[in-house]
């Protein structure tokens, strides 16, 4: 391997170590005379500077209501925020004298970024910019208008690193220029975490980091967990070609937004990633874990790389490192970081503030349903013809069964639901790639569904077909091999079921393979194009969650895909729908797909379980409340229904379920079915009617209006308060409450407020 | 964290990070895990933040009248926690030599705490407030063998005061003890299991010097991991080993005999494994080091009789009803926060779990979630015998888990005790459930019997005179006809199968075989194979319909086919046969018409009859394959023309060379696939470095 990267990558590297030189003989001509240029700014922040207790700092701009300065020598910088009379420093000063950090963790909490890379051995390593750029003096600063750029020069690792901090209509940006990335030696740059002590939390205050991990959760300044560790997950879960899972046990964690938030006291900040984020990680440290501050952060990938398994002769197995030979370009890894004041420094302030962002200002936009439904019509097994044994399907439900299921639903009172039908593929749901409606015959014709969808319509409702084309379960019709993503190894992208028992790769299930984006935004038209006029929404069951980097590699031996460029591909897709007139829903959907979504399923109701996390908190849901339809899991296969249902009232959730009519030939199947332990349909529409009568004050006392604030509010009981001045108590434990001079019984939930 | 119907799949199952490794599930009869809702929840976990000084590297709990005392060795204390798991007090043993290797713990009903200590070997006694009463030393005993290694690990203590032990070094049994730690006698002594390394073993040892007998390893039974008692003085046992087929876990009566109720694999049928005395998980993995198995190394046994057991291999709980049945899997490994990092000790509070982890320092408690507190009840009315009263349960529970074998069988007791025989076989076959279904069937069948008993003597009587004189009567005319016919045209296996001599005589002097009719029979005989693998009745049929694989039953039939006609022909060529392979193939595929008669009887009377008439339906198959076996035998005496001893001689050869043939076919098909795995590794070396 060695002899290949040298082999490989001596003209490569003797050109770029060339134009590296040149490169930085230009920058520092071009640097030297722009730190020579006076800053421009405004007369009575000179004084400020003037006076200003922090020797070393200079003023560098102002745009009005943030002021930043900046001490060359160090690189360390802080934002003074003239509104609310708070200073945010990069670096947490007095580092040298922290308590609890050792000396590796002294010199990263005087860095600004910190790098992780391959050496020739291929072995990671990682190294900060204070020791491997600033503290030997490699670096270039320039300033200009709206702050100032450096360019962090790893002369021993062979990297120039250049970072943009500026500020901008009262934000603060810090954003890596990929494109203008250097490699001039053999190492291989991996990732770059860009502030990873910007605000950090001393623990002096009350306080806490938000992590959009899963649903959303906080870490607490005054929480010291044992054994917690740091936190790192990537933003829009994992890139599937890279860190291939080789057990349940090692399931990295899930970032669902591409934001983090610190709250300290009265201020704090938000960062949102705007740009680069399918490429970012977000990093959290909590107090007493590396360092006395509670620190947070985020990455960005720049190149894949995995080990990959290699057998040996000996049958033993040994990992091998593999990478892509170029670093991933056409992009900018650019965080916003907005600072929060005395009404804006809680976790529901920043959900509104991120849902503004992404929705923009309108109060309330979605047409809110009361309940939706997942009905799984048919599913493919092993049959008999006499003695010979074929894969059939067994019809479970036909599209007269689900107008009886809409019916039903209207007559115990939900005549506003949302039905999604999956299983009405003529091959069922594991076959080939579907890029038109065309249900199979047994379920019913398609102007049988053309009906039953405008006749629930007419009432309110919503029929919805599911597809999903990115799993490719058949290399049929126009899907051939090579549309299928390849990981970075180079082989194509497989996807296993896990088994519970070992946590291992199940082998007996087929592996599916994943289509690339290219082909994928072409089919979503296709199908788009085949339900325009039937369907007002269809259900991507796939899109919204699997966001794999396609690593097929070009004639210029580079990427073919990178993972950013794969969900702009998703969102030309979304979009042509959404220019069809065809709403979109989606199932556990990432953040990426969020704004394009009207009805989305399955949101994470939990964590991905890291240690550290003090609370769980509906952050994502928050976002999204009065913006979009959205539920967790289906209640019909809750480890316990009435905690669910509680906790769907908590989280301003639509109630759920996945149905069907199950028959006796699906027991104990040999194969995908056997998820669906709990779906028999005739039971859970009378469970549907009981609940009904629980859930009914809280769907209609929300309805058209969104969370503005959720807190705990004693161990076990919670609140929502909602835009229309409802509040929602709900009660998880087995003694009784009195909030705000309302009972709320134990296991249920009060309506309180306004209304 | 569940998934949508559309992605239900591989490809987005394993991108679900929530918890997704603390997935319940259960097994099916077959033993594959299937996905189950989860019966228990993690409830609290305890940990430094809530024990003053924390724990350090605890060892065992014991509940003991509602409080939980932890042996934390760390810090050389007993940390005691109130049934809702806040501090009360800690015990600090006046124990010179510390409790820094203490094992395991007991709370006698007086009070009185019990500390097992490893490397001390030996057992410290102290009181409530830590003064130390006793210290009992290993046992002493002429019946205890010299040099045994002694580490003491857990033990209880019996209504009737007696001590059970179990220590590491010890593979006699549990060691019992009275109070003082006089030794009494090797409780529950396990066996060594018989195998073939038992019997090489003491075959080779019977021929070795003393010195070389002391320098050879010898196969000695398994010694217990841990032990707990329930409240009727029943002491359970656990053996970490998976290889003991006697059953990694026991209730034993005061015999020491087991007394779980194991049933026989040959009831249940072949690949059904459920209630068979497999504990842990069923389904392995294999790495470098050898296949990961569940190491059960602790036991617990709640107020109800629910047993726990603790893998520390997997980091799980199993749950168990005292009929083996396997109600739930909860714990998990990894690095979530619910997740165990290196259990050591089970115990139950209630109906919570408790589950000690040495290194995360830690007491999690599981309790019961709705599904698990109505699996629990369900299991409770079932095991004594309320079948009608739990039926509404199991219904239920079927409905929250439509993967659940015992719920089936639950709703099939509860009909079978109402009469409701058909949904009883329905519900019974579900499950797997053999003598269940049995009994079922039985009665049904006894009720039409009774049914149609007035009218089916007469009808009966009647037909069968009717179809005597019609038989008798064709029979003739068809033998006759059959006997004229065979003399004119080709042999066919109807008459091969009445007069073989015959046949078989003039397929070789006359030419009359024919290969059509040899084709036609060897096909029918595969098609009745495949009628007798999906078409046997449930009772009676040893296959899963399901998993019968056409291209492999094809496959292997008519090589096998081939594999005995070539052999057969290659060895009676060599020894002077006189057959034609044309002739060696007519006369084995017309040899088979028997067994192929048999497949289908068997298969119709399969529906007829009931287990305890099983001999009947053996008894055809027998008579398939025997009859088949010596139509082989004459077929190739005639058409080679053999004489009796000779043909013996060929047959015997012809079955060596079958397994040569078979062992080259092995041989080649590992070369094969070892020369295609280098292959792929080439390539994907070539891809991963190039």
């Amino acid at each position: 391997m060695i002899d290949y990267v040298e082999k490989n990558k001596l003209l490569i590297m003797s050109t770029k170590i060339l134009v590296s030189f040149l490169s930085m003989a230009v920058c520092f001509v071009s640097v030297s005379c722009m730190s020579s240029a006076p800053v421009e700014g405004p007369v009575d922040h000179d004084a400020l500077y003037s006076e200003h207790p922090d020797s070393g700092y200079e003023f560098i701009v102002s745009d009005g209501t943030l002021d930043m300065f900046l001490d060359r020598s160090t690189g360390q910088f802080y934002i003074q925020d003239n509104v609310n009379d708070v200073r945010y420093y990069s670096n947490p000063p007095g580092s040298d004298n922290d308590m609890i950090a050792n000396n590796y963790y002294k010199m990263n909490m005087k860095s600004q970024i910190e790098i992780r890379y391959l050496n020739p051995k291929l072995v990671q390593e990682t190294i900060n910019n204070f020791v491997g750029s600033i503290n030997k003096g490699n670096y270039t600063v320039s300033i200009n208008d709206s702050g100032f750029r450096f360019e962090y020069d790893f002369v021993d690792e062979g990297f120039v690193v250049p970072v943009e901090y500026y500020l901008h209509d009262n934000n603060f940006y810090a954003e890596i220029i990929i494109d203008d990335i250097i490699e001039y030696k053999d190492n291989l740059l991996l990732e770059v975490i860009l502030l990873p002590y910007f605000a950090a939390h001393d623990g002096a205050d009350d306080g806490y980091i938000v992590i959009p991990d899963g649903c959303g959760a906080v870490i607490d300044v005054s929480d010291r967990i044992p054994n917690a560790g740091s936190y790192s997950g990537s933003v829009y879960g994992r890139d599937s070609s890279l860190n291939i899972i080789r057990s349940t046990t090692d399931l990295p964690n899930q970032v669902t937004l591409p934001l983090f938030g610190i709250v300290d006291g009265n201020s704090g900040i938000l960062a949102v990633i705007e740009d680069g984020d399918a490429h970012a990680r977000i990093y959290a440290s909590p107090i007493g874990v590396n360092t006395s501050f509670a620190s947070a952060g985020a990455s960005v990938t720049v190149r894949n790389s995995d080990t990959a398994l290699l057998k040996e002769m000996t049958g033993v197995e040994k990992s091998v490192t593999v990478f892509n030979p170029a670093i991933a370009a056409g992009f900018t890894f650019k965080v916003a970081y907005a600072f929060l004041d005395e009404d804006t420094a809680n976790y529901s302030a920043m959900a509104e503030m991120y849902s503004r962002r992404l929705f923009g200002n309108n109060e309330v936009t979605v047409d809110r349903k009361s309940l939706i439904v997942d009905l799984l019509m048919t599913v493919r097994i092993r049959k008999n013809f006499l003695i010979f044994p074929y894969e059939g399907l067994e019809v479970l439900l036909t599209s007269n069964d689900v107008r009886e299921v809409s019916d039903r639903l209207v007559e115990i009172g939900y005549s506003d639901h949302i039905i999604k039908v999956s299983g009405w593929q003529k091959d069922s749901l594991y076959g080939k790639t579907r890029t038109a409606f065309s249900p199979a015959p047994e379920t019913g014709r398609i102007t049988d569904f053309a009906r039953l969808a405008e006749d629930m319509s007419g009432r309110g409702s919503i029929l919805v077909p599911g597809f999903d084309l990115l799993n490719i379960y058949d290399f049929a019709g126009s899907v051939r091999k090579n549309d299928a993503v390849r990981n970075v190894s180079g082989g194509f992208l497989e996807i296993f079921m896990f088994r519970s028992s070992t946590y291992l790769k199940n082998t007996e299930i087929k592996p599916v393979n994943v289509l690339n984006s290219n082909k994928f935004a072409s089919y979503y038209s296709a199908f788009t194009g085949s339900v325009t006029g039937i369907f007002s929404m269809i259900a991507d069951d796939t899109g919204a969650n699997l966001l794999p980097s396609d690593n097929h590699r070009n004639t210029n031996d580079e990427y073919a895909v990178s993972r950013q460029d794969v969900m702009e591909n998703y969102f030309g897709a979304f979009n042509s729908a959404l220019s069809d007139n065809v709403s979109l829903m989606f199932d556990d959907p990432r953040g990426y797909a969020l704004d394009c979504a009207h009805t989305v399923t399955n949101l994470p109701g939990s964590t991905s379980g890291y240690k550290g996390f003090s609370e769980e908190i509906p952050f994502v849901q928050m976002v999204l409340s009065g913006k979009v339809n959205y539920t967790g899991e289906p209640l019909n296969l809750a480890m316990d229904m009435q905690r669910s249902l509680l906790k769907m009232i908590e989280y301003g959730e639509i109630p759920y379920f996945q149905l069907s009519e199950l028959t006796d030939k699906l027991h104990f199947l040999p194969t995908r079915f056997n998820e669906n332990y709990s779906i028999n349909l005739s039971y859970y529409l009378d469970k549907i009617e009981d609940i009904s009568e629980f859930s009914r004050p809280y769907i209609d006392a929300v309805k058209g209006s969104r969370i503005i604030r959720h807190e705990r509010i004693d161990d076990n009981i919670y609140l929502s308060e909602y835009s229309n001045g409802t509040i929602v108590y709900v009660n998880y434990g087995s003694d009784q409450y009195l909030a705000d001079e309302i009972t709320v019984l134990p296991r249920n939930y009060r309506i309180g407020g306004k209304s | 964290m569940t998934t949508s119907f559309g992605t239900l799949t591989a490809a987005v199952d394993s991108e679900r990070l929530t918890k997704s490794a603390d997935r319940g599930y259960n097994y099916d009869p077959y033993g594959k895990s299937v996905p189950a809702p989860n019966a228990y929840s993690l409830w609290k976990t305890v940990d430094v933040r809530d024990i003053p000084d924390g724990i350090r590297n605890p060892s065992d709990i014991y509940v003991h009248d509602d409080e939980v005392y932890i042996l934390d060795n760390g810090g050389n204390r007993i940390v005691v926690l109130d049934h809702d798991l806040i501090y009360v007090r800690s015990i600090e043993p006046e124990h010179a030599n510390g409790i820094s290797d203490g094992y395991g713990l007991f709370v006698h009903s007086d009070d009185t705490i019990y500390i097992t200590l490893y490397d001390q070997k030996s057992v410290l006694v102290i009181d409530s407030e830590g003064k130390v009463l006793k210290v009992i030393g290993p046992p002493e005993s002429p019946l205890i063998p010299s040099g045994m290694a002694y580490r003491p690990k857990r033990m209880v203590i019996s209504d009737d005061n007696k001590i059970y032990l179990v220590a590491e070094g010890v593979y006699y049994g549990v060691i019992q003890m009275d109070l003082n730690g006089g030794f009494q006698r090797f409780y529950a002594s396990n066996t060594v299991e018989p195998g073939i390394k038992s019997f090489l073993s003491n075959m080779y040892r019977s021929i070795f010097t003393n010195e070389q007998q002391r320098r050879t390893s010898r196969v000695l039974p398994y010694e217990y991991s841990s032990i707990d008692i329930d409240q009727n003085s029943f002491v359970f046992t656990t053996v970490a080993s998976d290889l003991s087929s006697s059953g990694q876990v026991k209730k034993h009566n005061p015999a020491g005999e087991n007394i779980l109720g194991l049933m026989n694999p040959s009831e249940v049928g072949a690949n059904v494994i459920i209630g068979t005395g497999k504990y842990g998980d069923h389904e392995v993995n294999l790495t470098s080091a050898g296949y990961v198995t569940s190491l059960l190394n602790d036991i617990a046994v709640d107020d109800k009789g629910f047993i726990f057991v603790l893998d520390t291999s997997r980091n799980k709980i199993f749950n168990y009803d005292q009929e083996n049945n396997l109600l739930s899997v909860f714990g998990t490994a990894g690095n979530v926060y619910s997740a165990l990092v290196e259990p050591v000790a089970v115990d139950v509070l209630g109906d919570k779990c408790l589950v000690l982890d040495r290194k995360d320092n830690s007491l999690k408690a599981y309790a019961p979630t709705r599904y698990g507190s109505l699996l629990r009840e369900a299991v409770s009315m079932y095991n004594s015998q309320e079948y009608e009263a739990a039926n509404d349960m199991w219904l239920e529970i079927s409905v929250k888990n439509n993967n659940l074998s015992i719920a089936h069988n639950g709703i099939a007791e509860a009909a079978l005790g109402r009469g409701d025989h058909g949904t009883a076989m329905k519900h019974f076959a579900i499950a797997r459930n053999k003598s269940g279904y049995n009994e079922a069937f039985l009665q049904s069948r006894t009720l039409l019997l009774n049914r149609v008993a007035p009218y089916l003597f007469i009808v009966g009587t009647v037909i069968l005179i009717g179809l005597w004189l019609v038989i008798s009567r064709s029979t003739k005319k068809v033998i006759r006809s059959i006997s004229k016919e065979e003399i004119l045209h080709d042999i066919r296996p109807t008459y091969a199968m009445i007069h073989p001599l015959d046949a078989f005589e003039k397929i070789k002097s006359d030419g009359k075989g024919n290969t059509i009719y040899a084709t036609t029979t060897i096909i029918f005989i595969f098609a009745f194979r495949l009628v007798s693998l999906n078409y046997t009745s449930f009772l009676f049929n040893p296959v899963n319909p399901q998993t019968i694989n056409f291209a492999y039953e094809l496959l292997q039939f008519f090589l096998l086919f081939l594999v005995f006609t070539l052999c057969s022909h290659a060895v009676t060529s060599f020894i002077d046969g006189k057959a034609f392979y044309k002739e060696t193939i007519i006369v084995c595929s017309f040899a088979l018409a028997p067994y192929g008669l048999s497949l289908i009887l068997s298969t119709t009377l399969s529906h007829i009859l009931s287990l305890n008439e099983a001999v009947f339906f053996s008894l055809i198959k027998q008579i398939g394959v025997y009859w088949s076996a010596l139509m082989i035998l004459v077929g190739l005496m005639k058409v080679n023309r053999y004489s009796f001893k000779k043909t013996v001689l060929s047959f015997v050869l012809i079955i060596l060379m079958i397994l040569f043939v078979i062992f080259l076919f092995v041989l080649a098909y590992s070369l094969v696939m070892q020369f295609a795995s280098f292959i792929e590794d080439i390539i994907k070396e070539v891809r991963y470095r190039v």
